[in-house]
């Protein structure tokens, strides 16, 4: 008991007593009153919060014979290494659009387990460059003329596709409000509730670029790719596109995948706490059961359009069409036109309310 | 036998001492039917009082009472001063022992000797003695000193009660007419012409808008806090305009560097027209012309601010409050056509990933950790968002804004 005793109040951190005569642990600094088992169980979960993620390997080798006539390109300006099949060739990067050359005939690395086909063609992507333009405000107007679309590039990107079973042990802090006023006063009870939830929640393929001159955001941005239209991965598929060796391997990347699905599992729990007026996380553990990866080519279009030197790189899902790029914008003009045409407006309403008032 | 004649003796010699006693003075001003106070006392407080009638010409009359012979309190003191004086000045005070409330009445008050500051003053000095006499001999001295300095009106006129409430002077304020101009130079910084003027131009102000607005300025605010001095210069001295007494007031104290003093107190439609940041926009506006000693610029501004208030139509604060929302409007729409631009955001969550149907709830417990109520005062239906909104000393409401610089 006494250990339970020199315990701190959750709400204020004041050090809470032993109340004989409530039988409960009572803070003398905001009166907040608490049930031993209640805080007991809080200390226990508490103590047991720890995170274990295991995956389980699957990813295959090349069989013999498999690469030959697929080649190996690389960039003297990015370091970036390509793959193209012999009959494809490459002349430039398409990740900074500078010159390539061939290293040598592909090996090593793991087979890809699946691949996703392009879907779409060039001429689509050039289209959709076009749509991404249009509509646009506070873009430069020399960007809009002088921009060249300096190459278009099909390339497989290597993704890490993650699926397991999220176990998932939470505790939250959930109050409820209770209002009520007298002559002289306004009262506010709150209510705290110690809530525990626990169970599973299964992921399937999460995805984390393996390349690392691929941005990830871009990579992400252009997501959700559709696995059901994938095929088990054939060097045929690879005829007329480049395609990117992976360069973080799988271990590099479960840390990404842990967060996205550890951050999902939480909030689906989360969802969960219903019927409180606020739900504040506590405390959270994640394991991973039943975890795999494969090991996928994505197909994506990369657009790199020159401007003053500087490269602008726009990256197209070459299954669904979803077409993502940052443009160049003038901010500072955006935030001038906000600022003085909105105080503008708000005068010409002022002087229009005067002249209504004098009439 | 010589003990009683000799005791037949004294009560003869005290007999006739009370007689001549009585005889010194014509008014009585200590009224004392409970007999606390014993006749050599009672001598000496009376004869005390006249000497104070006969230097300033006010009556100062305690009553020391148990039973009202039902009347209020308030009836009594002013009963008590119709009964005991024939003086047109007079401050009657009543302690009733056995409702332990004090009451006072003032009739005429010429020279506004009687704030509320100094009938506390009174108050205090009868409270703080253990005995009744050192009390009264103590409110005397107070009121004794008042006298020393006459000022114009800032105390109640009429009769007004004091209970043992701290802060709370309470009851009926009898309204009085405007004698004063509405411009008062009592510190005497304000050139003649220019003061003039000043009056001329508040009162077509007061005329074409149905607002007063008023100035006085003062060498000292006689003990008084400058807020309190300018809502009873207010009240007492009958300023505003119309039923609601509409209107604004600034007192100014000049002095030294650390030392000046302003302060604007507003009521009725004065405290919504001229409300806080208009002010304190006075305020500042006036500081510069104050401490240059330039009281015709510095009273023109203020007169000027006041007009730009009133003038019909909406008050030009609002030229840059609608300026203002309408730039933060125009940011946040032109923000919105910006991030259009931007659509290259990493995915932070995986939920388009998430398993049909897999989500399993196997334990699930909400269990009571603890309570508590917070209490906090509720806000009174007159109560208003301008923080600087309180009750004057004859309970009326006013607004006010002020600086030492």
């Amino acid at each position: 008991m006494s250990a339970i005793t020199e315990q701190k109040c959750p709400h204020c951190g004041g050090a809470v007593e032993f109340n004989v005569g409530a039988q409960k642990l009572k803070c003398p600094y905001c009166d907040a009153e608490f049930d031993i088992a209640a805080m007991q169980q809080a200390e226990d979960f508490a103590a047991n919060t720890v995170e274990q993620i295991n995956w389980n390997s699957q990813g295959s080798q090349w069989d013999a014979g498999e690469t030959d006539g697929m080649n190996v390109y690389a960039c003297k300006s990015c370091g970036g290494e390509i793959v193209a099949d012999a009959t494809t060739g490459a002349t430039s990067c398409p990740y900074c659009g500078n010159q390539v050359v061939m290293q040598g005939q592909f090996s090593g690395a793991l087979k890809p387990d699946l691949v996703i086909p392009f879907k779409l063609d060039k001429k689509a992507a050039k289209e959709a460059l076009k749509k991404h333009f249009r509509g646009k405000k506070f873009v430069p107007k020399a960007f809009l003329a002088e921009n060249k679309l300096d190459e278009v590039k099909g390339v497989y990107v290597p993704h890490w596709l993650f699926s397991c079973d999220a176990v998932v042990n939470a505790t939250y802090q959930a109050e409820k409000y209770k209002h009520w006023s007298d002559s002289k006063n306004e009262y506010t009870e709150t209510t705290a509730y110690n809530v525990y939830r626990s169970g599973s929640i299964g992921f399937d393929n999460v995805p984390v670029d393996g390349s690392t001159k691929m941005p990830d955001d871009l990579m992400e941005s252009i997501e959700p790719f559709n696995l059901n239209e994938a095929v088990p991965f054939n060097t045929a598929y690879l005829a007329g596109y480049l395609a990117d060796k992976y360069d973080v391997d799988v271990n590099q990347s479960m840390g990404r995948a842990n967060e996205r699905i550890q951050a999902s599992a939480l909030d689906a729990f989360e969802d969960t706490v219903e019927g409180y007026n606020a739900v504040t996380p506590m405390q959270a553990a994640m394991q991973v059961a039943n975890g795999s990866y494969k090991y996928a080519l994505y197909p994506v279009w990369i657009l790199n359009v020159k401007w003053k030197g500087q490269n602008h790189t726009f990256a197209m899902n070459g299954q669904t069409g979803k077409f993502v790029g940052n443009i160049p914008t003038e901010e500072k003009k955006a935030k001038l036109i906000g600022g003085l045409g909105g105080a503008a407006v708000g005068a010409l309403i002022y002087i229009i309310i005067n002249i209504i008032s004098s009439l | 036998m010589t003990k009683k004649i000799f005791a037949i003796l004294v009560a003869a010699t005290v007999c006739l001492s009370m007689a001549l006693s009585a005889s010194a003075y014509t008014s009585q001003y200590v009224y004392d039917p409970e007999y606390n106070l014993s006749d050599s006392e009672l001598y000496e407080l009376n004869n005390y009082a006249a000497g104070i009638e006969n230097e300033s010409g006010y009556a100062l009359i305690f009553c020391i009472i148990s039973d009202n012979g039902g009347m209020s309190n308030a009836e009594f003191a002013e009963e008590a001063y119709y009964s005991y004086t024939d003086s047109e000045n007079a401050v009657v005070f009543v302690h009733n022992e056995t409702e332990k409330v004090y009451n006072y009445y003032i009739a005429g008050d010429e020279n506004g000797a009687f704030s509320d500051a100094v009938i506390d003053a009174m108050k205090t000095a009868y409270d703080t003695n253990e005995s009744y006499y050192g009390g009264i001999m103590g409110f005397y001295a107070a009121a004794e000193t008042a006298l020393e300095a006459p000022s114009y009106n800032t105390a109640p006129i009429g009769g007004n009660a004091v209970t043992n409430a701290p802060g709370s002077y309470v009851t009926e304020f009898e309204k009085v007419e405007r004698t004063l101009p509405l411009v008062v130079d009592q510190a005497n910084i304000i050139p003649d012409d220019v003061e003039a003027a000043l009056i001329a131009r508040c009162d077509t102000i007061a005329e074409e808008y149905e607002m007063e607005v008023a100035i006085v300025t003062a060498s000292d605010f006689g003990g008084l806090i400058a807020e309190a001095y300018a809502d009873d210069f207010y009240d007492y001295n009958g300023y505003g305009y119309g039923e609601n007494d509409d209107g604004m007031l600034v007192v100014y104290k000049p002095g030294e560097e650390g030392e000046r003093e302003i302060y604007i107190t507003t009521h009725g439609n004065g405290s919504s027209v001229f409300f806080q940041g208009i002010r304190e926009g006075i305020i500042t506006d006036m500081k510069n012309y104050l401490i240059a000693e330039d009281y015709e610029k510095a009273f023109n501004t203020y007169l000027d601010r006041a007009e730009e208030q009133l003038k019909p139509g909406t008050p030009v604060i609002w030229l840059f409050v609608l300026a203002l929302v309408g730039a933060v409007v125009g940011l946040l729409i032109t923000g919105s056509m910006t991030s259009k631009n931007k659509s290259v955001v990493a995915q932070n969550h995986a939920k388009v990933y998430t398993r049909q149907g897999s989500m399993v709830v196997t334990g699930a417990q909400d269990v009571y950790a603890y309570s508590f109520v917070d209490t906090k005062p509720k806000q009174t239906s007159d109560s208003s968002d301008d923080d600087s909104t309180h009750t004057s000393s004859s309970g009326r409401t006013h607004s006010g804004s002020g600086a030492k610089f």
